[in-house]
């Protein structure tokens, strides 16, 4: 069994109220497997995004991590190879080899490597550069709000893929087309000028994935990606999301407070309340016979086609 | 502690000492228009903390004096403003149409004129005095308050609440003093209170130039100005009364900053709330 | 083109005052010299036995050539006085809008960055007792300390060579930027506040994307709209402000005319004033839109 890509242990994250600091994120502990799909299911103010956040070392002051660890054995050097997959679906794996499209590890450590891998919470300023684009990466919520509004997203795209991986200008370019071809934007070369505003809420989620992938991260974080999107839409994103997972061999934690988008998407899911964990387990367990209560009333309050009028609704 | 409340203890603390401080020296000071050419443009010294100017009178007794003048005047010229601002906005915004064009393109014009050019402009058709730059005051400062309260009352009627009221049969009246005046009020005055800061100044600014209270008032601005041609020598006439405008100023923003900082608070809250 | 109606809106305000003013006007603009064959000359030369529209088209037209009368204290038309100080004031301004920006940009964007800190709340302390100094005060004590204890500047008066025209206007221009810097400062400190909390900022952030690119190439190019609006705003203010330190330190500008025309009851010169004040806000607030569609692809004239 390999070492899961990422353990979390006992994360806490407060925030300063009117008495003194009040937990955002009580204690919650997960593990999250290289290329596996973990779904966090919650209502606002579950502790959910504050969870992912702390994660990527993003807690908006005056908010801070009480305690915890978030052991991260996805290494955080250079990749081998450059970024972005090869030819033959290959792609580096964090640990300095290589795996293939179908999910098998060649090379690198292998293995027993449970200690030695870096404590997310407790990395300095300057560490998070190599880790941040390269080997985690985030989506946020409103695409509309995730971009720049007064650069084309051509020179947003380029200025990344500079900073990653040091390209040239006209390099640079040539992979900014190549990355929006691979989020499915039709035209994209002449897509390059256009400005954020000018884009629907549906290809400006593709150009924040767009961007987020760019460095061929080992995680994607993403923060109710759909949410802010239409249902037909939605779909299509998260189609878009399973693509990019399967071809980079990327792990994504995905949070939600939407249902069907986890039972869509994950494989496994941890449900949260009032910033703690209160049931966790793979899909299917967890979505056919939770255990908690509350995850009870959650499901039961997804309205059904098939139940009678004022049946399952009454849950919730 | 929240801060909002320190901040207001604090300010109230530097008006009222100024305000004591003018009350007591009323009595306990010579009398702010009373000469003794034996003593002009003495340096400051424990019988006159402030010194003597030109025609011996006491220049702190003079400062107190101006109190009352300077606050009362701005207070009356910051309130006025706002009432008849408030009213403006808040009737423009209810009942829109042509009242609403005219009154609103009427506050477009008075805010295109630098503030105190209009209320300059006042001062030469009113003459120069005290009433004319307390009217200067007001015409140029109701339109930001009816630009502020007109804004709030346009969101706000489309709000649910006020239709909700219209459907149960409330009468106009009721509906905007009721419903809809106490939130449009807030903002307004928030800002008032900064307002009445640079209302101070604006009076000691047209008295330095003559346009406001005319000598021999003992105003902080004409007192400034008489000093002026005795900067090199007598330094202390110019110099020192700027420090009780300073204080008053600076209670009067820290009073506005922490009842302003008690909406921000609340606003934090739900951010927080959101963020997660 | 919401500006046309203000505009005219300030036209006839300009216009008006000297017909607000109780009692008769030209009595009031002949002043001591008032006997009535004079009165009744005035008055047909000035136009003001003919109806208020067609004297409101007389004044309108003449202010649109720059002409704008005579002035009954100097006795020569009012353009040739206003004319010359044009240049003072206009260079006091250019001034005083370089050093606010160089003052209070730095000074928002460190409270920004430290914000709730001890270096927010020093600034915020700053501005504070700043913002209550009443203008004159400080330009007497900056004249006072510099100029006539340090000897370093003129306390007073313009020059006649450029290089005198910057050395007479420093101070001054150093009065009103501190008058000014304390609020432009909050509110664009506010402005930054929001924008560095944007979720943009966080999601490139999240890509590794260095703070200092983030900073200088993306929250400053967004803070720069709201920036150039506020300086449009406060561009009336600055105008406020040269009136009252234009006198302080006798510089030889508008401002200092219109206080001299009031006194001396100076209708003409005081109507042409209040109406080159009027349009120049105007204008700012035009030149400031154009500014912004060029800065932000947001906006569309």
């Amino acid at each position: 069994m390999s070492v899961p890509l990422l353990r979390v242990r006992e994360l806490t994250v407060a925030f300063p109220g009117s008495e003194g600091e009040e937990p955002a994120v009580r204690g919650v502990s997960f593990d999250v497997r290289a290329g596996e799909t973990l779904g966090i299911l919650g209502e606002s103010g579950s502790g959910k995004t504050m969870s992912l956040r702390a994660l990527i070392g993003l807690v908006p002051a005056p908010g801070r991590v009480l305690a915890g660890e978030a052991l991260w054995t996805g290494g955080d050097g250079p990749r081998a190879g450059g970024d972005g997959p090869r030819a033959g679906g290959e792609v580096p794996s964090g640990d300095g080899g290589v795996r293939r499209g179908d999910g098998e590890v060649l090379g690198g450590d292998g293995g027993d490597s449970e200690r030695s891998g870096r404590d997310l919470l407790r990395m300095p300023k300057d560490a998070w550069r190599r880790v941040r684009g390269r080997q985690i990466a985030m989506v946020f919520q409103d695409p509309a709000e995730s971009l720049d509004p007064v650069f084309s997203i051509g020179d947003q795209l380029i200025e990344v893929l500079r900073q990653l991986a040091g390209l040239s200008r006209s390099a640079a370019r040539r992979e900014a087309v190549r990355l929006l071809e691979r989020v499915h934007i039709p035209a994209a070369e002449r897509r390059l000028g256009d400005y954020s505003h000018q884009l629907s809420g549906g290809m400006r989620q593709r150009v924040t994935l767009a961007l987020a992938i760019a460095g061929a991260p080992a995680l994607l974080l993403a923060d109710e990606p759909t949410t802010a999107l239409d249902v037909t839409i939605q779909d299509q994103i998260l189609s878009l999301l399973a693509e990019l997972q399967e071809e980079l061999g990327m792990a994504i934690v995905l949070v939600s407070h939407d249902l069907g988008v986890i039972a869509q998407c994950a494989d496994r899911v941890l449900v949260m309340r009032a910033g703690e964990v209160l049931e966790a387990g793979t899909v299917g367990d967890v979505l056919d016979s939770p255990r908690h209560p509350y995850t009870a009333e959650l499901l039961a309050a997804v309205p059904r086609m098939d139940a009678a009028p004022g049946g399952a609704r009454n849950g919730g | 502690m929240n801060p909002g409340s320190a901040s207001v203890r604090v300010g109230l603390a530097f008006v009222a000492f100024v305000v004591l401080a003018s009350a007591i020296g009323h009595f306990a000071l010579p009398a702010p228009d009373a000469q003794n050419l034996a003593q002009t443009l003495a340096a400051p010294s424990l019988g006159h903390l402030f010194g003597t100017d030109d025609l011996g009178r006491d220049v702190l007794s003079r400062t107190l004096a101006g109190t009352w003048i300077d606050l009362g005047v701005a207070f009356g010229a910051t309130y006025l403003s706002v009432l008849i601002g408030v009213l403006a906005g808040t009737v423009a915004g209810y009942i829109g149409g042509w009242p609403e064009r005219v009154i609103m393109r009427l506050a477009d014009v008075v805010i295109a004129f630098p503030f105190i050019v209009l209320v300059i402009a006042v001062v030469a058709v009113l003459g120069p005095g005290i009433k004319g730059a307390a009217i200067g005051l007001v015409v140029a400062g109701w339109a930001f308050y009816a630009r502020l309260s007109h804004a709030e009352m346009r969101s706000l009627r489309e709000r649910e609440f006020i239709q909700a009221a219209r459907t149960l049969g409330f009468s106009h009246r009721r509906i905007v003093l009721r419903h809809a005046l106490p939130n449009i009020v807030r903002p307004s005055l928030t800002y008032s209170v900064s307002d009445t800061v640079l209302n101070i100044l604006y009076i000691a600014s047209l008295s330095y130039l003559g346009l406001g209270v005319q000598p021999p008032g003992a105003e902080w601005g004409v007192i400034i100005a008489d000093g002026q041609q005795y900067l090199l020598t007598a330094w202390w006439i110019s110099t020192l009364p700027g420090l009780v405008v300073i204080l008053v100023g600076i209670g009067l923003v820290l009073i506005g900053d922490g009842t302003a900082d008690r909406f921000r608070v609340n606003r934090y809250r739900l951010q927080r709330e959101l963020a997660r | 083109m919401d500006a046309v109606p203000v505009l005219i809106g300030v036209t006839l305000v300009s216009f008006a005052l000297i017909h607000l003013t109780p009692g008769d006007p030209v009595r009031i603009l002949l002043g001591g010299h008032a006997t009535p064959a004079n009165v009744a000359a005035l008055r047909h030369t000035l136009g003001l036995d003919r109806s208020l529209p067609a004297q409101y088209w007389q004044f309108l037209s003449g202010a649109f050539t720059g002409s704008f009368g005579q002035s009954i204290e100097y006795r020569t038309s009012v353009s040739s006085i206003v004319g010359p100080r044009i240049g003072a004031s206009a260079l006091l301004i250019g001034y005083a809008l370089l050093v606010t920006i160089l003052l209070a940009v730095p000074l928002a964007f460190l409270a920004a960055l430290a914000r709730d800190r001890a270096g927010d709340h020093a600034i915020r302390l700053g501005t504070t007792v700043t913002f209550a100094m009443p203008s004159f005060w400080v330009g007497l004590i900056l004249s006072l300390l510099i100029s006539l204890q340090l000897g370093w500047l003129p306390p007073s008066g313009y020059g006649t060579t450029f290089a005198q025209h910057v050395e007479g206007l420093t101070l001054p221009a150093i009065t009103i930027a501190l008058s000014l810097s304390p609020l432009l400062i909050r509110i664009l400190r506010s402005s930054l506040i929001d924008t560095l909390g944007a979720e943009y900022v966080s999601a490139m952030r999240a890509r590794g994307q260095r703070e200092r690119r983030v900073l200088g190439r993306h929250v400053l190019r967004n803070s720069l709209t709201s920036t150039v609006t506020l300086l449009s705003l406060f561009f009336a203010v600055m105008l406020s402000g040269t009136v009252v330190v234009e006198n302080v330190f006798a510089i030889p500008g508008l401002g200092s005319l219109l206080v001299a025309s009031v006194s001396a009851r100076d209708f003409p010169i005081i109507q042409a004033l209040t109406f080159i004040f009027g349009v120049a806000v105007i204008l700012a607030g035009l030149l400031a839109d154009v500014a912004q569609a060029a800065i932000d692809p947001r906006v569309r004239l």
